[in-house]
């Protein structure tokens, strides 16, 4: 018989989808699923990886979420996540030189200061909130800073963004059209600034960027920034705090990290395979395709499952399952595939790295208190509040 | 062994420049710059972990 899972709900990728995972994987890599509409769940690497470097079969622009059953808007957003090529390489190159591993290694003095910043509030001994108190606030500082926003507005920023993904959770109040909408204005508030004066900043870059002789519409460079704020928030936070957890279900390997802190990057790529903080993507065939003895059909959506790619046997052999900082090559697929993997991954690395270097200089114990409470999204089904006690590392130089 | 780059799939995103950076580099346009057209001699294991870790899998070795 045909496995039957619930892909289409966040309760599915909140539990433990590992052992769903591992039964597709072996038994229905290439998987249907009637709700919604109807959709096909990739969970081989190997599958994952062929699609996702094929934009002309399987086309992202009709969007990049599962179907949901809602309707869809007869004209979407013109957005580099779901432009296909050519078009989609011309606009990707107007910022990605700004996300190159040299410009991002040169902001490390910058993240460094956010994430001191951010801990300083935390003390040791005491119960304190983790998720929202702490993490939440490195990427959302970080990439409001990116954009060009001012620090008063940053805090704002986060309540924005986490309307615009988690719609579904009920301990959101804005809606996310409500979120985008606010976020709209403000953008069109800044690019009025840039307008009387450039600044060094992602917005400039982005108004003086021509694509083939024409600059950016006002639509393009509003989804833009949106894109940015969005794709490079939730994500990082959900991996810094999923990550953390991983660490506390796995002691011996926390106390490996407090004693050779030069295993953090290992440790970083670990946790983005392990945890796989983004669940998903979604691409749209363009013509029929047979894949593992299944007919995709034109026009049909297929659900690439990362997380489910990045447990692959095949691949990670039969530790597949573990969690092992040391491990190497680590050659997961946190970041996705293809031309649209993350133009973000050198930040979010760089994040990540010195928060935990950060943090373990400080504190060299960590234990839950209570009950973690995570954001109801299929997508990104992050942290929302998790409540821990920190033990001070008494060992590490005083600062 | 020649260094391959399919232009067409590149994304200029220097994930090779920073795994091998003698010979890859992104210039202020946003192209990528091929420094060698052949693997440097000592460099084989720095650029083929770039040809794999390259995620638009844009870059090739032929012998
Ligand atoms: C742990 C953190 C992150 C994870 C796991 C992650 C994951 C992903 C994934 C899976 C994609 C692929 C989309 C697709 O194939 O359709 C993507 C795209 C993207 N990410 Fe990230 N991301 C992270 C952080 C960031 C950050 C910090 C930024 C920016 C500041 C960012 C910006 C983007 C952008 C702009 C795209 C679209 C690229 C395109 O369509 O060409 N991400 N990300």
């Amino acid at each position: 018989m045909e496995p039957n899972y619930p892909l289409h709900l966040p309760d599915f990728y909140i539990g433990d989808p590992a052992p769903a995972y591992r039964d597709l994987r072996r038994n229905s890599p290439v998987h249907w699923t009637d709700a919604n509409g109807g959709f096909w769940g990739i969970t081989r690497y190997e599958d994952v990886k062929f699609i996702g470097s094929r934009p002309h079969l399987f086309s992202s622009a009709k969007g990049v979420l599962m179907p949901d059953g809602k309707p869809k808007p007869a004209e979407p957003r013109p957005m580099l996540i779901t432009t296909d090529p050519p078009r989609h390489n011309a606009l990707r190159k107007l910022i990605s030189k700004g996300f190159t591993p040299r410009h991002i290694n040169a902001m490390e003095p910058d993240v460094r200061e956010i994430v001191r910043g951010v801990l300083d509030s935390a003390k040791a001994g005491v119960e304190l909130e983790y998720a929202e108190g702490i993490v939440a606030k490195v990427p959302v500082r970080i990439i409001a800073d990116l954009l060009g926003a001012p620090a008063e507005d940053w805090e704002q920023f986060r309540a924005w963004s986490d309307a615009s993904v988690g719609s579904a959770d009920p301990g959101i109040t804005l809606t996310s059209q409500e979120a985008f909408g606010a976020l709209t204005t403000y953008f069109r508030r800044l690019i009025e600034l840039r307008e009387q004066r450039r600044a060094n900043d992602l917005i400039s870059i982005l108004m003086d960027a021509e694509v083939d002789g024409e600059s950016l519409s006002h639509d393009e460079l509003m989804s833009f920034l949106h894109l940015l704020l969005v794709a490079g928030n939730e994500t990082t936070r959900n991996l810094i705090a999923l990550g953390t957890i991983a660490l506390i279900n796995h002691p011996e390997q926390l106390r490996m990290l407090v004693e050779d802190p030069s295993l953090i990057p290992s440790a970083v790529e670990e946790m983005l395979r392990y945890v796989s903080p983004v669940t998903h993507m979604t691409r749209w065939a363009t013509e029929d395709v047979e894949l593992r003895g299944r007919t995709i059909r034109k026009g049909q959506a297929v659900v690439l499952l990362y997380g489910a790619a990045n447990r692959d046997e095949d691949v990670f052999g039969d530790t597949a399952e573990q969690f092992d900082i040391t491990r190497r090559p680590n050659p997961h697929l946190a970041f996705g595939t293809g031309e649209h993997a993350c133009m973000g991954l050198s930040l979010a690395r760089l994040e990540a790295r010195v928060f935990f270097e950060e943090l373990l200089a400080r504190f060299d114990r960590v234990e839950l208190t209570g009950e973690v409470l995570r954001m109801r999204s299929t997508m990104v089904p992050g942290v929302r509040t998790m409540h821990v006690r920190l033990g001070a590392n008494e060992k590490a130089a005083v600062r | 062994m020649r260094i391959v780059l399919d232009r067409a799939k590149c994304t200029g995103i220097g994930i090779c420049e920073s795994l091998a950076p003698t010979v890859f580099e992104v210039d202020d346009r946003g192209e990528l710059v091929v420094l060698a057209a052949e693997v440097p001699e000592g460099a084989l294991d720095e650029v083929t972990e770039a040809v794999e870790g390259c995620p638009a899998m844009a870059l090739r070795l032929e012998p």
